[in-house]
């Protein structure tokens, strides 16, 4: 697991100047080379418009001419590159269909830039995770058990259709687990996949959280417990899982 | 108007019958007024006819008989109505009443047959039974050799038993007209209580669609003049609403631009309290758009409110505040999932400000399930309940808002509740404490 190289590039695409500016001048001051552009048929003309000399793209919903939507579906039909919506819509509705057209993330302005760091640095290391696996597409459904997790709307639900409830540290923790399947996970690998939300808090919050989901998940239909602990090294998941 | 009051009744139907029963009443007086007066009318010349006929008959007849004769004739000649006797003296005008009607029908009697005001025709009216009504016609006419003939009537010629007759007919009349009219002033007046019905629901929750077809032309009128007005209020609304969402919108970008600006001051404490601040502001802008949000919320889903529950309790758990849960394992229910969070995490909200220790209660029977979030705070005073649930509404200064809300949180539960067809139930707690319970009628369908 590589950490945020030097070198990375982003793309930044947001309508107000001032703004724009700050943002760009947050991300570069944490070690990330970032190109901004006011508008997505900016970016269009210009010469990184190809992609291949990018490797994350943080898109404004509303902007002047063709929105952050219909620029994040455009680049969908190509590319698997991370997107991560900053917008000033908070709606659950809003949230929603940014994550389902292919958006890694969605902040709500105003963004804490510790949090922004963060997130960016949380997705860079998603899709790196996923760059040996081409064949799995990020996000896609996935079940176990009569179970349904949806990575992209990020719910969970029961065999009986059912909605159940966990936070979304909770559910990092589940799709981590879930994408790797009766194979040991660290503790580590754990918490560095749950967003940093909970920084400092330690090894102990994963077995909370791990507690937490267990009660939720409650056990399989075999009896046994769903999230096995293997004492010393981390977790296994043990239903078997398919997308 | 005040005078009246009492008398004049509140209901159109009851004043619409009030009206009928005065117009019918007028209309009963006065017919029987004309129809008697016209009858009686009829009545006394077919008397006045008969009479003149009889009498005229007999007088001729006894005048052409030798006197000898006579007496037993005038007997001879008595008939069904009529009786004759032969008299030395005239009738004495004493023996009788006289009358206005009288009057009239001697004068009727001369106009058909004018020899018998020369034969000195005399008529009286007789009252033969004390007590009664009835009167008999009595009198004398002269026949030459200074005898009298004198005639009286059989039967009553007084008409009250007629005059009564009438009116009961016309009286009839008037009741059969009246309850049919009573009838349909009520089925005219239903289309509008019905009217009155819907549009005393406007604006209480969902849009109410006036839809008069069967109506009277006006009310079709009034109900597509309620549509419209429902229209134009709508959109006002709507157009408030959208113009505050887009300024909260609007300032989440500058608000954006200072929260990164922030983050360049060097003194940490300025820095920090800035950072407060803003976070105060977003907070408040939240609020606000969520509020607005509430009225369009997502379809119901099936939700599993025991894990929901307990999310909740995690997250503030996490942030320092611990809050119990108690209630079962798996709770499931059609909801609106993102909605009920909010309503839920509002109540935990207060009840981390108010109180030191607090917990949420799920629990369930056949038709209602119910969720209290309860803690151990001052409480509220009970007559601050319903004004505290409207927006924009907070308790005084003195108990203080730490979380910087701008009073929409027991708004936006509340109207979640409502959608759900449930309400929100604030209640203090003994010794002290507030519990405030979301309640929720089962319901199993899944887009309600």
């Amino acid at each position: 697991m590589e950490l945020p190289a030097r070198g990375q590039r982003l793309a930044l695409i947001e309508d107000d100047g001032p703004l724009r500016m700050l943002l760009a001048r947050c991300i570069r001051e944490n070690g990330f080379e970032v190109a901004s552009f006011c508008s997505a048929a900016e970016f269009a003309a210009s010469s990184l418009a190809d992609l291949t000399h990018l490797d994350l793209i943080i898109l404004d919903i509303m902007l002047p001419g063709s929105n952050g939507i219909d620029v994040c579906r455009k680049i969908r039909q190509t590319s698997k590159i991370p997107i991560i919506f900053i917008s000033a819509r908070a709606s659950q509705t809003d949230r929603i269909v940014g994550l389902e057209i292919g958006a890694d993330d969605y902040l709500v302005k105003p963004v804490d830039p510790d949090e922004l760091i963060a997130r960016i640095r949380a997705v860079l290391r998603r899709a790196d995770g996923h760059a040996g696996q081409d064949s799995e597409p990020a996000g896609a459904m996935l079940y176990f058990d009569g179970w349904r997790l949806d990575p992209r709307r990020r719910e969970l639900f029961a065999p009986e259709g059912e909605r159940i409830s966990v936070s979304e540290a909770e559910f990092d923790l589940l799709v981590t687990l879930a994408s790797m399947p009766q194979r040991v996970v660290s503790r580590a690998l754990l918490l560095e996949n749950s967003r940093g939300r909970q920084s400092g808090q330690g090894d102990r919050s994963v077995d909370v959280l791990i507690s937490r989901l267990r009660q939720k998940l409650g056990s399989a239909s075999n009896g046994a417990d769903m999230i096995r602990t293997v004492r010393g090294l981390g977790y296994v998941f043990v239903p078997e899982v398919t997308r | 108007m005040s005078l009246g009051w009492s008398v004049w009744p509140q209901g159109l139907t009851s004043r619409l019958v009030l009206v009928l029963v005065l117009v019918m009443t007028a209309q009963f007086l006065v017919a029987g007024l004309l129809i008697s007066g016209d009858e009686s009318k009829i009545q006394r010349e077919d008397i006045g006819r008969r009479i003149a006929e009889q009498v005229t008959v007999a007088e001729r007849l006894i005048e052409s008989v030798p006197s000898g004769q006579r007496r037993e004739l005038a007997q001879a000649l008595s008939t069904q109505h009529l009786e004759f006797r032969l008299v030395d003296e005239p009738v004495s005008r004493a023996a009788g009443r006289q009358s206005e009607m009288l009057r009239y029908l001697e004068a009727d009697i001369f106009a058909w047959e004018p020899s018998l005001q020369e034969a000195g025709l005399w008529i009286a009216l007789e009252d033969r039974k004390e007590l009664s009504l009835d009167s008999y016609l009595t009198g004398s006419v002269e026949i030459g050799d200074g005898s009298w003939l004198a005639f009286r009537t059989r039967e009553p010629v007084t008409n009250w038993r007629w005059a009564a007759f009438t009116l009961l007919r016309v009286g009839l009349v008037a009741i059969v007209i009246f309850g049919t009219a009573a009838v349909l002033v009520r089925t005219l007046n239903r289309p509008l209580v019905r009217l009155a019905e819907s549009a005393s629901l406007i604006g209480t929750d969902a849009r109410i669609h006036f839809d008069e077809k069967t109506g009277p032309r006006e009310l079709r009128r009034v109900s597509e003049a309620l549509n419209a007005m429902q229209d134009r209020v709508d959109d006002v609304l709507l157009q408030r609403t959208r113009a505050l969402a887009a300024v909260g919108h609007d300032m989440r970008t500058p608000l954006a631009r200072i929260r990164l600006r922030i983050a360049r001051i060097e003194d940490r404490v300025e820095r920090e309290a800035a950072e407060h601040d803003v976070e105060i502001m977003g907070h408040m802008l939240q609020e606000l758009l969520e509020y607005f949000d509430t009225d369009d919320p997502a379809p119901r889903t099936r939700t599993d409110l025991a894990s929901l529950c307990r999310t909740i309790c995690d997250g503030f758990e996490d942030l320092g505040n611990p809050v119990g849960y108690s209630g079962p394992d798996r709770l499931i229910a059609q909801v609106h999932h993102v909605g009920l969070r909010r309503a839920i995490e509002n109540l935990v909200d207060n009840a981390v400000d108010h109180g030191t220790s607090r917990g949420i209660v799920l629990r369930a029977d056949d038709d209602m399930i119910r969720i209290t979030v309860a803690d151990n705070g001052p409480g509220i005073p009970e007559e601050e309940f319903q004004r505290l649930m409207r927006p924009f509404e907070r308790m005084d200064k003195a108990r203080g808002e730490a979380n910087g809300g701008i009073g929409l949180g027991l708004a936006i539960t509340a109207r979640v509740a409502e959608l759900h067809g449930g309400r929100l139930v604030l209640r203090n707690r003994e010794p002290n404490g507030l519990a405030a319970t979301i309640e929720l009628p089962v319901c199993d369908e899944p887009s309600a």
